[in-house]
Protein backbone atom coordinates (compact mmCIF):
# COMPACT_ATOMS: atom_id res chain seq x y z
CA UNK A 1 0.00 0.00 0.00
CA UNK A 2 1.45 3.47 -0.58
CA UNK A 3 -0.70 5.82 0.41
CA UNK A 4 -0.75 9.53 -0.93
CA UNK A 5 -1.90 12.49 1.32
CA UNK A 6 -5.62 12.31 0.46
CA UNK A 7 -5.67 9.05 1.60
CA UNK A 8 -3.56 9.38 4.55
CA UNK A 9 -5.84 12.05 5.48
CA UNK A 10 -8.69 9.94 5.45
CA UNK A 11 -7.00 7.50 7.00
CA UNK A 12 -5.95 9.74 10.28
CA UNK A 13 -9.15 10.94 10.05
CA UNK A 14 -11.37 7.92 10.47
CA UNK A 15 -9.22 6.66 12.85
CA UNK A 16 -9.42 9.53 15.40
CA UNK A 17 -12.53 9.31 15.02
CA UNK A 18 -12.89 5.61 15.83
CA UNK A 19 -11.00 6.34 18.78
CA UNK A 20 -13.65 9.29 19.64
CA UNK A 21 -16.13 7.19 19.40
CA UNK A 22 -14.89 4.38 21.45
CA UNK A 23 -13.78 6.84 24.58
CA UNK A 24 -16.85 9.06 24.63
CA UNK A 25 -19.58 5.94 23.59
CA UNK A 26 -22.09 8.17 22.13
CA UNK A 27 -25.77 7.21 21.86
CA UNK A 28 -26.36 7.81 17.63
CA UNK A 29 -29.38 7.58 17.75
CA UNK A 30 -30.44 10.39 19.75
CA UNK A 31 -30.04 14.27 17.77
CA UNK A 32 -27.29 15.09 20.62
CA UNK A 33 -25.19 12.06 20.06
CA UNK A 34 -25.48 12.29 16.63
CA UNK A 35 -23.78 15.52 17.02
CA UNK A 36 -21.17 14.52 19.56
CA UNK A 37 -20.09 12.20 16.77
CA UNK A 38 -20.34 14.83 14.44
CA UNK A 39 -17.70 17.56 16.47
CA UNK A 40 -15.69 14.47 16.80
CA UNK A 41 -15.25 14.13 13.54
CA UNK A 42 -14.69 17.49 12.89
CA UNK A 43 -11.84 17.79 15.70
CA UNK A 44 -10.36 14.41 14.15
CA UNK A 45 -10.12 16.22 10.83
CA UNK A 46 -8.63 19.19 12.63
CA UNK A 47 -5.75 17.26 14.31
CA UNK A 48 -5.14 14.89 10.88
CA UNK A 49 -4.64 18.06 8.81
CA UNK A 50 -2.61 19.89 10.87
CA UNK A 51 -0.48 16.63 11.44
CA UNK A 52 0.02 15.46 7.69
CA UNK A 53 2.72 16.88 5.14
CA UNK A 54 1.48 18.15 2.03
CA UNK A 55 4.61 17.37 0.15
CA UNK A 56 6.08 14.61 2.29
CA UNK A 57 7.14 11.43 0.09
CA UNK A 58 5.31 8.12 2.01
CA UNK A 59 6.86 4.86 1.44
CA UNK A 60 4.97 1.85 0.34
CA UNK A 61 4.49 -0.43 3.53
CA UNK A 62 3.29 -4.10 3.28
CA UNK A 63 0.36 -4.36 5.70
CA UNK A 64 -0.33 -8.28 5.55
CA UNK A 65 3.49 -8.57 5.98
CA UNK A 66 3.65 -6.38 8.96
CA UNK A 67 0.59 -8.10 10.94
CA UNK A 68 2.72 -11.41 10.61
CA UNK A 69 6.20 -9.90 11.55
CA UNK A 70 4.14 -8.64 14.85
CA UNK A 71 2.55 -11.87 15.51
CA UNK A 72 6.27 -13.64 15.19
CA UNK A 73 7.91 -10.77 17.53
CA UNK A 74 5.15 -11.25 19.88
CA UNK A 75 6.54 -15.03 19.65
CA UNK A 76 10.12 -14.47 19.84
CA UNK A 77 9.07 -11.85 22.92
CA UNK A 78 7.63 -14.48 24.50
CA UNK A 79 10.50 -17.16 24.22
CA UNK A 80 13.65 -14.24 25.11
CA UNK A 81 11.29 -13.74 27.87
CA UNK A 82 10.69 -17.35 29.22
CA UNK A 83 15.05 -17.13 28.58
CA UNK A 84 15.90 -14.04 30.89
CA UNK A 85 12.95 -15.33 33.69
CA UNK A 86 15.32 -18.93 34.10
CA UNK A 87 18.73 -16.22 34.09
CA UNK A 88 17.10 -14.37 36.06
CA UNK A 89 15.75 -17.52 38.45
CA UNK A 90 18.81 -19.41 38.43
CA UNK A 91 20.81 -19.65 41.90
CA UNK A 92 23.99 -19.37 40.52
CA UNK A 93 22.84 -16.37 38.29
CA UNK A 94 24.48 -17.53 34.28
CA UNK A 95 24.58 -14.15 33.24
CA UNK A 96 27.30 -12.65 30.70
CA UNK A 97 26.26 -9.74 29.58
CA UNK A 98 27.88 -7.68 26.67
CA UNK A 99 28.14 -4.70 24.43
CA UNK A 100 28.14 -5.75 21.21
CA UNK A 101 28.20 -3.53 17.74
CA UNK A 102 26.42 -4.48 15.07
CA UNK A 103 26.29 -2.82 11.30
CA UNK A 104 22.67 -3.41 9.83
CA UNK A 105 22.33 -4.26 6.44
CA UNK A 106 19.05 -2.72 5.78
CA UNK A 107 18.22 -0.23 3.04
CA UNK A 108 16.32 2.34 4.68
CA UNK A 109 15.92 4.54 8.14
CA UNK A 110 13.04 3.25 8.76
CA UNK A 111 13.58 -0.20 8.39
CA UNK A 112 16.79 0.43 10.79
CA UNK A 113 14.16 2.54 13.32
CA UNK A 114 12.29 -0.84 12.97
CA UNK A 115 14.67 -3.16 13.85
CA UNK A 116 16.15 -1.30 16.83
CA UNK A 117 12.99 -1.31 18.42
CA UNK A 118 12.16 -4.93 17.81
CA UNK A 119 15.69 -5.56 19.71
CA UNK A 120 14.74 -3.71 22.72
CA UNK A 121 11.45 -5.37 22.49
CA UNK A 122 12.83 -8.74 23.15
CA UNK A 123 13.92 -9.08 26.83
CA UNK A 124 17.15 -9.61 27.23
CA UNK A 125 18.19 -7.06 24.32
CA UNK A 126 18.26 -3.63 24.53
CA UNK A 127 20.02 -1.09 21.67
CA UNK A 128 21.75 1.68 23.55
CA UNK A 129 22.94 3.39 20.28
CA UNK A 130 21.65 3.93 16.50
CA UNK A 131 24.27 5.96 14.44
CA UNK A 132 22.82 5.33 11.05
CA UNK A 133 23.23 1.96 10.68
CA UNK A 134 25.56 1.08 13.04
CA UNK A 135 24.11 -0.52 16.22
CA UNK A 136 25.42 -1.06 19.84
CA UNK A 137 23.82 -3.20 21.55
CA UNK A 138 23.85 -4.33 25.19
CA UNK A 139 23.04 -8.14 25.83
CA UNK A 140 22.59 -10.19 29.29
CA UNK A 141 23.83 -13.81 27.70
CA UNK A 142 25.56 -15.26 24.81
CA UNK A 143 21.96 -16.88 23.35
CA UNK A 144 20.38 -13.41 23.16
CA UNK A 145 23.88 -11.84 21.64
CA UNK A 146 23.01 -14.68 18.91
CA UNK A 147 19.27 -13.14 18.20
CA UNK A 148 21.48 -10.05 16.91
CA UNK A 149 24.36 -11.54 15.63
CA UNK A 150 22.51 -14.23 13.39
CA UNK A 151 20.61 -11.43 11.65
CA UNK A 152 17.35 -13.25 11.58
CA UNK A 153 15.54 -10.31 12.65
CA UNK A 154 16.85 -8.25 9.49
CA UNK A 155 15.96 -10.53 7.35
CA UNK A 156 12.42 -10.09 8.54
CA UNK A 157 12.35 -6.82 8.48
CA UNK A 158 13.77 -6.64 5.27
CA UNK A 159 11.37 -6.92 2.96
CA UNK A 160 8.19 -4.56 4.88
CA UNK A 161 9.37 -1.50 3.21
CA UNK A 162 10.05 -0.76 -0.17
CA UNK A 163 13.15 1.24 -0.57
CA UNK A 164 11.80 3.34 -3.17
CA UNK A 165 10.79 7.07 -1.98
CA UNK A 166 12.14 6.62 1.73
CA UNK A 167 15.12 8.51 2.64
CA UNK B 1 -22.47 -19.82 24.04
CA UNK B 2 -23.00 -21.53 27.86
CA UNK B 3 -19.94 -23.44 27.36
CA UNK B 4 -17.54 -19.47 27.09
CA UNK B 5 -19.13 -17.95 30.20
CA UNK B 6 -17.63 -20.38 31.97
CA UNK B 7 -14.36 -20.76 30.76
CA UNK B 8 -13.67 -16.91 30.69
CA UNK B 9 -13.28 -16.51 34.35
CA UNK B 10 -10.84 -19.09 35.04
CA UNK B 11 -8.63 -18.26 32.02
CA UNK B 12 -8.76 -14.79 32.88
CA UNK B 13 -7.27 -15.59 36.50
CA UNK B 14 -4.78 -17.69 34.69
CA UNK B 15 -3.49 -15.02 32.52
CA UNK B 16 -2.94 -12.51 35.30
CA UNK B 17 -1.59 -15.30 37.54
CA UNK B 18 0.85 -16.15 34.42
CA UNK B 19 1.42 -11.63 34.31
CA UNK B 20 2.15 -12.33 37.95
CA UNK B 21 4.63 -14.46 37.83
CA UNK B 22 6.79 -12.02 34.91
CA UNK B 23 6.16 -9.03 37.08
CA UNK B 24 7.53 -10.44 40.23
CA UNK B 25 10.28 -12.50 38.30
CA UNK B 26 11.22 -8.62 37.04
CA UNK B 27 11.29 -7.54 40.46
CA UNK B 28 13.73 -10.35 41.62
CA UNK B 29 15.95 -9.13 38.59
CA UNK B 30 16.25 -5.47 39.66
CA UNK B 31 17.40 -6.75 42.80
CA UNK B 32 19.36 -9.48 42.00
CA UNK B 33 21.39 -8.17 38.83
CA UNK B 34 24.42 -6.19 38.90
CA UNK B 35 24.29 -3.20 37.13
CA UNK B 36 21.67 -0.03 35.09
CA UNK B 37 22.86 -2.15 31.84
CA UNK B 38 21.55 -6.18 33.42
CA UNK B 39 18.36 -4.20 35.38
CA UNK B 40 17.09 -2.46 32.63
CA UNK B 41 16.71 -5.65 30.82
CA UNK B 42 14.68 -6.87 34.07
CA UNK B 43 12.24 -3.62 33.63
CA UNK B 44 11.40 -4.41 30.40
CA UNK B 45 10.43 -7.83 30.85
CA UNK B 46 8.28 -6.79 33.51
CA UNK B 47 6.48 -4.27 30.89
CA UNK B 48 6.87 -6.86 27.83
CA UNK B 49 5.34 -9.81 29.04
CA UNK B 50 4.13 -8.95 32.69
CA UNK B 51 1.76 -5.90 32.07
CA UNK B 52 0.80 -8.40 28.77
CA UNK B 53 -0.33 -10.80 30.19
CA UNK B 54 -2.13 -8.84 33.43
CA UNK B 55 -3.89 -6.50 30.75
CA UNK B 56 -5.16 -9.97 28.44
CA UNK B 57 -6.43 -11.51 31.42
CA UNK B 58 -8.32 -8.13 32.31
CA UNK B 59 -9.78 -7.53 28.81
CA UNK B 60 -10.87 -11.46 29.16
CA UNK B 61 -12.45 -10.39 32.42
CA UNK B 62 -13.62 -6.92 31.64
CA UNK B 63 -17.56 -6.59 31.51
CA UNK B 64 -18.53 -3.86 28.47
CA UNK B 65 -16.52 -3.20 25.33
CA UNK B 66 -15.88 0.23 26.00
CA UNK B 67 -13.46 -1.25 28.91
CA UNK B 68 -11.99 -3.58 26.41
CA UNK B 69 -11.07 -0.92 24.25
CA UNK B 70 -9.56 1.63 27.05
CA UNK B 71 -7.29 -1.55 27.79
CA UNK B 72 -6.42 -2.47 23.90
CA UNK B 73 -5.15 1.80 23.88
CA UNK B 74 -3.60 0.82 27.23
CA UNK B 75 -1.27 -2.55 25.49
CA UNK B 76 -0.48 -0.46 22.29
CA UNK B 77 0.90 3.09 24.27
CA UNK B 78 2.63 0.46 26.76
CA UNK B 79 4.31 -1.29 23.36
CA UNK B 80 5.02 1.92 22.10
CA UNK B 81 6.60 3.45 24.94
CA UNK B 82 8.57 0.25 26.09
CA UNK B 83 11.13 0.19 24.41
CA UNK B 84 11.48 4.30 23.69
CA UNK B 85 12.03 4.20 27.41
CA UNK B 86 14.61 1.18 28.21
CA UNK B 87 16.51 2.34 24.99
CA UNK B 88 16.64 5.90 26.32
CA UNK B 89 17.81 5.37 29.91
CA UNK B 90 20.67 2.48 28.29
CA UNK B 91 21.59 5.26 26.22
CA UNK B 92 22.11 8.19 29.32
CA UNK B 93 23.87 5.62 31.19
CA UNK B 94 26.40 4.93 28.34
CA UNK B 95 26.67 8.59 26.99
CA UNK B 96 27.85 9.57 30.62
CA UNK B 97 30.53 6.95 30.59
CA UNK B 98 29.37 4.39 33.03
CA UNK B 99 30.86 1.15 32.35
CA UNK B 100 28.98 -1.69 31.93
CA UNK B 101 29.71 -5.15 34.40
CA UNK B 102 31.30 -8.14 33.07
CA UNK B 103 32.25 -11.58 33.73
CA UNK B 104 35.48 -10.70 33.33
CA UNK B 105 36.13 -7.61 35.99
CA UNK B 106 34.91 -9.95 39.00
Amino acid sequence: MKPNYYTLLALKTGLLTLIWCALSSPDIFSESGLWDVVMGAVAAFTVAWLNTERKGVYGAIRVGQLLGYCLWLAGSIFRSGCHLSLLILNPRLPINPKMIRHRCELSNDSSAVLLANSITLTPGTITVELDSHDLIVHTIDDSSAADVTDRHIERKIDGLFSTKGMS
Amino acid sequence: MQWIDSVKDPAAMALILVGLFFLVVAAIGVLRLPDIYTRCHAVSLADSLGAFFLLAGLSLHASTNMVLVKILAVLVLLYLLNPAIAHLTVRAAHRSGLKPWSREDT
